[in-house]
């Protein structure tokens, strides 16, 4: 299989060592951030959360040490180069162990963020960002959305999956209206710090933790769509980033019935839900799921109708990493694997010099 | 194969339960005012004639014409007991519930059979339930609320589950429940709506759970149905599920086949309410991934939905469920 040009939309670097972020943190929080080391501040209890020691790919390691995903060099030879990547959209995940609110938890996002421009997104044209933000803090993550919307290396917001509410909710608001003025979308990923994680009260396996990923996802959308969030800011444009896609159908028809027979007023939505979702998301495609059948994906993709929002992802250096040449179903002509690997994503990403400024 | 209706509600209203109490609960019930369990106006909110769920729909002239003169029925008589933490009321309404309900529908030679009502959080009162009435072959299924403080695979849940087996009930997850949880996994909702389309969550944790917990494994003999799950969800969550199985099943060694195949041989989902696709072949091709012989059929009386399933092979209701 031939594949084109790619756009990775989800790949993880990292800070080499945690003191590495002190270089961008001003000095009066140097005490906080040593003492604060291996706090846990996900609510609840977690389980080992990988099928082998740890959530890397082994020969993702830099050969001059360090976590995988913490060598620019190795990035590049190993991701980038080898595959032929063209754009790569790096999402750092320390911010799961950051203070997610008050000026401890913007200073630490803020050091993260001028980190990632300095080490990694001015160092190579291929490399561009997410912008990480204390999410449980919306005034001050739009602040700091504000602060980046000029700095063209960053495409998108990152928002972890796992919040402590629906990002529907009122509370939430600022921080998308931030995204939406800066015209970047929101991109949720898996991870976070809420402690619910199930409809049913805590997980005990790692099984049950991974099986279950689309529901933060699911909630998302339908909080989201339910709380006018689209109706208020018709430009915002959400990517669900490792959620699993072909869940997605049987959600369509269930929110147009629900909206149906329940009526409008249940849910004060003029139009279908099933067209809010076409219009404002897009979807990336690691881990890719495997249907049963062949005939089966494109079947699923066929009723959504969103082959134009289907990205392509393979979550570099994480175990679970997607290979290009391998991971996308063989019913997939060669029209729609250019749009998976990358027109789709230059639809909903502004690449370097072309953003528009507000 | 005749026609077996799987889900018909029927609730008592308060004075219905009122001669099956002790005296101390019904000046109880009378002194405090009580009409409905916060678990009823949270799942089934009668403002919303899609899912009111009145004791003025539960009479025998609307049941007898859903079965005609052949038809058999299976009664749920959900009632929101998990939302009453009183350790004591939720157990005396769940007895009053399943003793009116023999009394008043399950006549020998009914065409209906009824499901046991249980407090859930009561786990020694749900056990004293089982044994009290699912030895007697009115009885042919337990129902528990879908959603739950913790998942059903939880330890604490074992005997309930080990009951059921023993006593050959089918164990149903009815649509919806309230708790002191939150109903999605990133926190409460703001709406019905919300809460609503969201419930597939709540079928999909606990089968999850079920399986990873190894129940199946454990009780070879288990039967579970799925009520008002809307169920087009499963092909794709199965999909998902054997796919996360077979990267880490190292964790679970006990999982010994892929978790598709414990659905397909213990558990089966009640037809209404369907989220479709709109037209007939794409139906057709998701029943063909769903593997129909999955769907019990079921009116989900007197709840009312648009664009519903027609006619299709269903599962054989009256294997499933023992009624011979």
């Amino acid at each position: 299989v031939i594949t084109p040009p790619i756009i990775d939309c989800d790949v993880h670097n990292g800070l080499r060592s945690r003191d590495d972020l002190k270089d961008y943190l001003p000095s009066r929080w140097h005490r906080y951030y040593d003492d604060s080391a291996g706090w846990v501040s996900a609510a609840g209890s977690v389980v080992p959360s990988a099928p082998r020691r740890g959530v890397f790919r082994h020969d993702a390691t830099p050969p001059e040490g360090g976590p995988p995903g913490s060598s620019l060099d190795y990035l590049k030879a190993h991701l980038l180069d080898a595959w032929g990547v063209e754009r790569a959209v790096l999402s750092p995940l320390e911010s799961i162990e950051f203070a997610q609110h008050g000026e401890d938890g913007g200073a630490l996002h803020t050091a993260l963020n001028d980190w990632l421009v300095d080490r990694w997104l001015t160092q190579d044209e291929r490399l561009c960002g997410s912008i990480s933000v204390p999410v449980e803090d919306p005034t001050r993550a739009a602040v700091e959305i504000r602060l980046r919307s000029s700095d063209e290396n960053f495409v998108q917001v990152l928002v972890l999956a796992s919040t402590r509410d629906p990002l529907g909710n009122a509370r939430y608001r600022p921080m998308l209206e931030a995204a939406a003025d800066a015209g970047l979308p929101i991109a949720i990923h898996v991870g976070g710090h809420g402690g619910t994680l199930t409809s049913c009260g805590p997980f005990r396996y790692y099984l049950e933790r991974r099986a279950l990923y689309p529901h933060a996802f699911q909630t998302h959308l339908v909080s989201m769509i339910t709380n006018g969030v689209f109706e208020a800011l018709p430009e915002l444009r959400v990517i669900m980033m490792e959620s699993g896609f072909v869940w997605l159908p049987s959600l369509l028809w269930r929110l147009d019935r629900a909206w149906r027979d329940l009526g409008p007023e249940a849910t004060r939505l003029g139009r279908a839900p099933s067209e809010i979702v076409r219009r404002h998301f897009w979807f990336s495609t690691q881990p890719i799921d495997e249907p049963a059948a062949r005939g089966d994906w494109l079947q699923t993709l066929d009723w959504t109708g969103m082959h134009d929002r289907l990205m392509f992802a393979t979550d570099y250096p994480h175990w679970d990493f997607d290979a290009p040449d391998q991971a996308l179903p063989v019913e997939f002509d060669d029209d729609l694997r250019k749009k998976v690997f990358s027109e789709n994503a230059k639809s909903v990403y502004t690449f370097s010099s072309a953003r528009a400024r507000t | 194969m005749r026609m077996i209706d799987c889900d018909i509600h029927v609730v008592p209203t308060i004075e219905d339960l009122m001669p099956y109490l002790e005296p101390y609960w019904q000046d109880y019930l009378r002194d405090t005012g009580f009409s409905r369990s916060p678990g009823m106006g949270y799942t089934y909110p009668e403002a919303f004639p899609m899912v009111a769920t009145r004791p003025e729909d539960s009479t025998h002239v609307a049941v007898d014409d859903l079965l005609g003169p052949d038809g058999l029925g299976i009664l749920n008589t959900y009632f929101g007991l998990e939302s009453l933490l009183h350790p004591f009321l939720a157990p005396a309404l769940a007895k009053a519930i399943n003793r009116w309900l023999l009394d008043e529908w399950l006549h020998p030679d009914s065409q209906l059979f009824g499901s046991v009502t249980v407090a859930p959080l009561a786990v020694r009162a749900a056990i004293g339930e089982i044994e009290r009435f699912g030895g007697s072959d009115r009885f042919v299924q337990l129902v528990l609320p879908a959603r739950s403080e913790e998942p059903y695979g939880a330890e604490r849940y074992r005997p309930l589950w080990k009951a059921a087996v023993e006593k050959e009930l089918v164990v149903a997850l009815s649509f919806g429940g309230s708790t002191s949880t939150p109903p999605t996994a990133v926190g409460w909702t703001n709406s019905y709506f919300e809460t609503y389309v969201l419930a597939p969550q709540l079928f999909q944790t606990q089968l999850v759970s079920m399986i990873a917990s190894g129940l199946f494994t454990e009780f070879p003999d288990l039967r579970v149905t799925l009520l008002e799950s809307g169920w087009s969800w499963l092909p794709s969550t199965l999909w998902r599920l054997d796919m996360v199985w077979k990267a880490g099943r190292r964790e679970t060694p006990w999982i010994e086949e892929p978790p598709s195949a414990y659905v397909r041989r213990h558990v089966r989902l009640a037809s209404a309410p369907a989220d479709l696709p709109e037209r007939a072949n794409d139906v057709a091709r998701l029943l063909d991934q769903l593997d129909s012989s999955l769907l019990l059929y079921s009116s989900d009386h007197p709840h009312r939905y648009s664009g519903q399933l027609q006619t299709t092979e269903f599962a054989d209701a009256e294997a499933w469920y023992r009624l011979i």
